[in-house]
């Protein structure tokens, strides 16, 4: 992860960029770049870390949303899960940290 | 693709047929067309009426689409901009931000135009040229086309807009496709869009003896293989290789245990990911396919086509019943293929798309069976 490389995981707060929407579907949501055109999916999981993405959730918080979601999961695991996330969406420009 | 991998979440054998509304929408502003195309999709010509959807029912329709949280839209014809009010109705979809792709022949274009394009900057507009010269080009458009499709995007660039060249690709051009690439690069286009000819509107009646042979699709599948990692950086090459040729040699693998949101976005997605608004109103699965419709926004909202309309519903159903295919390890992402091609080429909507060789096979074995 680019900007959190030096920080604490947990203390920085993901925030989708302005130009970045997404609409919920069924079974997840799509997401829209409207500064490059581009569209991405992700599933219900992913949809319900993006409703939190608003640069006051830290990424700690986010991992007990996901620990309460999924409590017979290994932290490990969901930690090593969400920081994937994060950084995909990082990689294709969908988001900057706070904090 | 995105995902967190799920966990404890079975979505089991839930086959989803479509999105809660359609992605991107299609807007068929007129059917008129300075060119009369061999190998167009509709039934462009100049004998067509001038006559679409009026600026304030285009403007209503804007209005749903965001409601609906719908992100693209994509104005096609006939020619959009023989349409004197075209840049009004470009103007309009900006100001609502919802990205805009223009399919254009360029033949209208003026510095008029041009000006107004470059502020209000739709997300790309899309320039045909089938050939490498005048000639090739303008025995399949129309004389002195190929001109002004070049003009158009050298002008187009004099602003900065983000354009692309689409190309059909069919028997008479397929010598020129590399070079027509080439020109692409020449003029700095952004994207490079070739896909083969269909089995829709006018191309009907040469389909057969214009569209691809197995061998073309080959070539073309090695040459752009071949050049995409060094092009990546200047180009967008946007290349349909035909599907049934790489499933029959192995050249697509696919990918294992997609969900069912994920298969969505590899099958046809006519009717389930967008939809079609034809120049009197009619709402249609894409364009081409004629003719299902399955309303019209003059006497019902979109939404409500889009959700209710039997034909969208048969549409998204089709792949249920589909035999040949139920066997077949491309089913996730083909799903009986084009539900466009199947309906035009055999008169029926059930049933595995007639160009795929392995659904072909299959059925020539059941047959021999029973």
């Amino acid at each position: 992860m680019r900007t959190g490389q030096q920080r604490n995981f947990s203390s920085l707060k993901p925030e989708l960029r302005p130009e970045v929407r997404y609409r919920s579907e069924r079974d997840g949501a799509i997401v829209f770049d409207t500064a490059r055109y581009a569209i991405y999916t992700t599933n219900r999981t992913g949809l319900m870390i993006l409703k939190r993405m608003n640069g006051k959730a830290s990424c700690g918080e986010l991992m007990e949303l996901l620990s309460r979601r999924f409590n017979s999961a290994s932290r490990c695991i969901l930690k090593r899960d969400l920081h994937s996330f994060l950084e995909d969406l990082e990689n294709a420009d969908l988001l900057d940290f706070k904090g | 693709m995105i995902s967190v991998k799920e966990k404890e979440e079975d979505i089991g054998t839930r086959i989803l047929t479509h999105l809660a509304a359609p992605m991107e929408v299609g807007f068929e502003l007129l059917p008129y067309c300075n060119l009369r195309c061999f190998h167009c999709f509709s039934n462009s010509s100049p004998d067509q009426p001038y006559t679409g959807l009026s600026l304030r029912k285009i403007e209503a329709l804007y209005d749903e689409l965001v409601e609906l949280q719908v992100f693209k839209i994509y104005l096609g014809g006939g020619e959009p901009f023989a349409r004197r009010d075209i840049l009004e109705i470009i103007k309009l979809a900006a100001d609502r931000s919802l990205a805009v792709t223009i399919s254009t022949n360029g033949s209208f274009l003026t510095e008029r135009h041009i000006d107004v394009l470059g502020r209000i900057r739709p997300a790309v507009i899309q320039v045909s040229l089938d050939g490498a010269c005048a000639e090739t080009h303008d025995g399949m458009r129309g004389a002195g086309s190929f001109n002004k499709a070049t003009g158009a995007l050298k002008l187009l660039r004099t602003v900065g807009i983000s354009t692309a060249i689409g190309t059909v690709g069919c028997q008479t051009n397929f010598p020129e496709i590399p070079d027509i690439l080439q020109i692409a690069l020449d003029l700095g286009v952004s994207c490079f869009h070739l896909m083969g000819l269909q089995p829709a509107g006018r191309a009907s009646s040469s389909y057969e003896s214009q569209r691809l042979t197995e061998n073309q699709w080959l070539f073309l599948h090695d040459f752009f293989n071949l050049r995409g990692s060094v092009l990546r950086e200047v180009i967008d090459l946007q290349v349909e290789i035909d599907k049934f040729v790489l499933f029959k040699h192995r050249l697509f693998t696919p990918q294992a245990h997609l969900d069912s949101f994920s298969k969505l976005w590899c099958i046809c997605p006519c009717g389930r990911r967008l939809c079609t608004i034809a120049a009197n109103g009619d709402v249609l699965p894409c364009e081409l396919m004629r003719d299902v419709i399955a309303g019209n926004v003059h006497s019902r909202p979109l939404s409500k086509i889009w959700k209710r309309s039997v034909a969208f519903e048969s549409i998204r159903k089709r792949s249920l019943g589909i035999a040949a295919c139920s066997d077949c390890r491309f089913w996730d992402v083909c799903q009986g293929g084009c539900a466009a091609a199947t309906l035009n080429l055999t008169g029926a909507l059930t049933g595995a798309d007639p160009r795929c060789e392995l659904a072909n096979k299959e059925i020539s074995r059941a047959s021999s069976q029973s």
